[in-house]
């Protein structure tokens, strides 16, 4: 049963909304009109519930724009019963509710952004959509404005396994008020800079907990067969400060830090020149143990190592008996 | 409110991809671009490359707004597999690179060029609703399009196309400046169409002819300037069929014709679709595809910046020289033109029946009665440089010619069905076939220049280039020497060779530069 402020607008609007929806059922004949209703009711009329009892004035824009962007994304199989997975429904169900302040202000704007960032987060493996939506809509009343709700969501997406935004990131720490990045880090005010400086040279500090060091960070990458990238045992490399991966006939540059590690396919030209060294003086691996920085660390056994690189900050190998790459933090212990 | 979903989005992939970029750059403003797209501001449409958004609306327009599955545009980057069908053996080929639909480009490129175009073809084949989708990207309303729209009838006068003086004005004014003209909207369009354009009577065509050639409009001494606008004709009939004749001039006029080709009975669930959803594409046009004043004039300049490369253009003078040479139509060389004949109204059939001494099948001008005229290669080159800047090239490539000469060519070359070409076996369909047999004629020609080698030895190119190179600083026994050279090569040209329309252009160009020189050689005598 839909709320009356819902069904007040979609009265209101029906002849626009009918339209838009056999419009797209003409561009995706398989959009169902069932399964469409049921969206309405359980995804967005949260939303709508919720904007209603800050905004009534922003009801029907909201509306609009909820409809249109629910639209697209049942179409695209983002959505409902089809998609792959929960986050965007949950977006709906549990975030956008929480954010209703601000999404009456500028639906057109939050809607679409936070439905792709969703959609990011959630089909990039092991990001956390959920800790990313967790953690969105308890730091949100801290943001005085859109724009640093917007920021807020990058920075936060980050910290939720999106490594390849951690510069991009940094900088927008920068610019917001100082106490929503220090909840967001989960670090006292007080620390804040000592902390966003150290986070800028060290990929493996965390704020919230600064005292790990060295230490074996786990795998990242799988078989194929296993729901990963590899076709072949992989291979690591090294370009500079850049590691990549390569695994057969594809390759990939792996970008990671205290927060998560993301793949990005590479050309082969992009490989050119790469080597197969570790940059750091004194890291030495081999199949069961692992020692830099004057410690010594145990590993399981997985056959002999095939290739081996590291950075200023990060140790990658890669063994005979595993289609995974293990990550270690070159990051002195306090 | 402007209908959203998924009718008008476009893809965002680009319509023609090239080489990633080299730098790898990760953007944090990445995070909120995705599948869902803005309600706002979806694309930048200062940052879209209008090559882009040309194609965006290409593909709009042929992926969502108009059934046409018609990939008469043909493009090759492999050899394509071919198949030979029926008794006739008609050869159906599958284009390997991304090739196109005339009835929907050929329209777009008018657009870009504000041309003139003619659709023509039976009636309700989305001839009218094609050209109302052009003025809808202009930025038009579909209100305003059809308002807009001129619609030829029989009894359409010169004030029922360009407006009325004000009648209190025609009572009291004393002189003719005093008389205020009350101008059709339509006008000051920039998307003009004229629906019908075969049954507006004579004179109103000849009203019609001034706005179109000189883009002014004139009515009792009162001028209107219209704006340069992109111009679109409907005919159910092209050859005559309508309920006037239409002037010869204003059918020289049109740039290109396309033909509206007929509905493919596979894609009648669109058309189901269409009827139960009520949905006219016309009113789901994207904004993101729709041209602003600005950007099609920055359109006209970024076509003509590219470039037609010389060889692609010697190819293009030799097709276009077949055509203007008739040797029996005078004594005088310079007149040995079709046009000769025309003007002189002697029986086309009586000359050409006393052309005996060359191989009539083989010449290509022999097919026509008719040659270029300038206006028509004019046009031909610049829907061709449009077409290679649809394409994203910054230079006209020779396929690029091939692929719009028919549609350009379809009005302007006029074929001679008793010519012994349309008797040779296989070649009758030719004679219905305009597009078929223009585009034969062009691959005939480029086989010709081959087989002449003109891309390796063409000495009336050289000669001419050493003309441009100038005369200043020339001394006497230089001019003599190129005089003599002149007069040996055309000596050669003419010893024991037929003459064709290709020779005949390069006599007259050697004639001019013997001219040229002879004038030069006097001036230096008086030194």
């Amino acid at each position: 049963m839909l709320s009356e402020a819902f069904v007040s607008v979609l009265s209101l609007r029906r002849a626009d909304y009918n339209a838009q929806f056999l419009a797209a059922r003409r561009a995706a004949p398989e959009l169902d009109e069932a399964v469409f209703k049921t969206f309405l009711s359980t995804s967005v009329e949260p939303l709508v519930n919720a904007v209603a009892a800050v905004d009534k004035a922003a009801l029907v824009e909201v509306v609009d724009v909820a409809y249109g962007v629910g639209l697209e994304l049942l179409a695209q199989r983002l959505v409902g019963p089809r998609a792959s997975g929960s986050a965007l429904d949950s977006g709906f169900q549990q975030l956008f509710p929480a954010l209703a302040g601000f999404i009456a202000r500028a639906p057109a704007v939050l809607l679409p952004r936070l439905c792709n960032a969703l959609q990011q987060l959630s089909s990039v493996p092991g990001a956390r959509p959920a800790q990313w939506s967790r953690a969105l809509s308890g730091l949100a009343s801290g943001a005085e404005n859109v724009e640093q709700l917007l920021s807020l969501g990058q920075v936060l997406a980050w910290l939720s396994g999106l490594a390849h935004y951690r510069s991009g990131a940094l900088l927008l720490c920068r610019s917001l008020p100082e106490g929503l990045v220090a909840n967001a880090l989960g670090v006292p005010a007080a620390e804040l800079q000592a902390s966003l400086s150290r986070l800028e040279h060290d990929p493996w500090f965390v704020p919230s907990a600064p005292g790990l060091g060295f230490r074996v960070i786990g795998n990242v990458g799988s078989f194929r067969g296993f729901g990963g990238p590899f076709l072949a045992p992989p291979r690591v490399a090294r370009k500079g400060q850049q590691l990549f991966v390569v695994s057969g006939d594809d390759s990939w540059l792996l970008t990671l830090d205290a927060f998560g590690c993301t793949f990005h396919r590479a050309a082969r030209e992009e490989l050119a020149g790469a080597s197969i060294d570790i940059e750091r003086d004194g890291v030495n691996v081999d199949s069961t143990s692992v020692s830099a920085l004057g410690e010594r660390l145990p590993l399981i056994d997985t056959g002999p190592l095939t290739s081996a690189v590291g950075n200023q900050g990060t140790l990658l190998f890669t063994t005979a008996h595993s289609y995974t790459v293990t990550v270690v933090a070159l990051q002195a212990s306090p | 409110m402007a209908i959203k979903g998924l009718f008008t989005r476009l893809s965002s992939a680009p319509t023609n991809p090239g080489k990633p970029a080299a730098a790898r750059a990760f953007d944090v403003a990445d995070l909120y671009r995705g599948p869902v797209s803005e309600r706002q501001a979806a694309v930048d449409p200062q940052g879209l490359p209008l090559d882009e958004k040309l194609r965006q609306a290409y593909f709009w327009i042929v992926n969502t707004a108009i059934i046409s599955p018609h990939y008469d545009i043909e493009y090759n980057d492999a050899p394509p597999a071919a198949f030979k069908l029926g008794d006739s053996k008609s050869q159906l080929t599958l284009p390997t690179a991304q090739s196109y639909s005339s009835f929907v480009l050929l329209p777009l490129l008018t657009f870009a060029t504000r041309g003139k175009c003619l659709f023509i073809g039976g009636p309700g084949r989305g001839k009218t609703a094609s050209a109302i989708l052009m003025g809808v990207l202009a930025g038009y309303s579909v209100r305003d399009v059809k308002r807009a729209m001129q619609h030829g009838q029989p009894q359409m006068t010169i004030a029922d196309l360009l407006g009325n003086p004000l009648p209190s004005d025609l009572v009291n004014a004393k002189n003719m400046d005093d008389i205020r003209i009350a101008w059709r909207k339509w006008l000051g369009l920039r998307v003009k169409i004229v629906d019908e354009y075969n049954r507006i009577p004579t004179r109103t065509q000849s009203a019609l002819l001034t706005v179109m050639g000189d883009n002014y409009a004139e009515l009792l001494d009162h001028i209107y300037e219209c704006p340069e606008s992109a111009w679109y004709f409907t005919a159910n009939d092209d050859q005559g069929g309508g309920t006037y004749q239409v002037i010869e001039a204003l059918r020289d006029r049109i740039d290109v014709v396309v033909q509206a080709l007929a509905f493919n009975s596979r894609f009648l669930h669109e058309l189901l679709l269409r009827v139960e959803e009520n949905a006219r594409p016309e009113e789901l046009v994207p904004r993101q595809v729709i041209f602003s004043e600005s950007e099609i004039d920055r359109l006209g300049e970024e076509i003509r910046a590219v470039e037609l490369p010389p060889e692609v253009r010697r190819r293009l003078e030799f097709f276009s020289s077949q055509f203007e040479f008739c040797e029996l139509a005078a004594h005088q060389f310079e007149y040995k033109t079709k046009d000769t004949v025309r003007l002189s109204g002697v029986d086309w059939l009586t000359v050409t029946g006393q052309d005996t001494g060359r191989d009539r099948l083989k010449d290509l001008g022999c097919q026509t009665k008719n040659g270029l005229s300038v206006r028509a290669l004019m046009t031909l080159i610049y829907y061709s440089k449009a077409m290679a800047y649809f394409r994203g090239s910054p230079h006209v490539g020779l396929e690029d010619v091939r692929q719009v000469l028919p549609f350009v060519l379809h009005d302007k070359l006029t074929p001679d069905p008793d010519a012994p070409f349309f008797e040779a076996p296989g070649n009758a369909a030719l004679r219905a076939d305009r597009i078929g047999w223009l585009r034969r004629m062009f691959d005939d020609s480029a086989a010709e220049y081959d087989r002449l080698n003109l891309d390796r030895e063409d000495p009336v190119a050289r000669l001419s280039e050493q003309f441009q190179l100038g005369l200043n600083g020339l001394g006497e026994s230089d001019v003599r020497s190129r005089l003599a050279r002149i007069e040996t090569l055309i000596a050669e040209l003419s010893r024991g060779k037929k003459l064709y329309g290709h020779l005949y252009d390069d006599l007259l160009v050697l004639k001019y530069l013997h001219q040229r020189y002879t004038n030069y050689l006097r001036w230096v005598a008086t030194q």
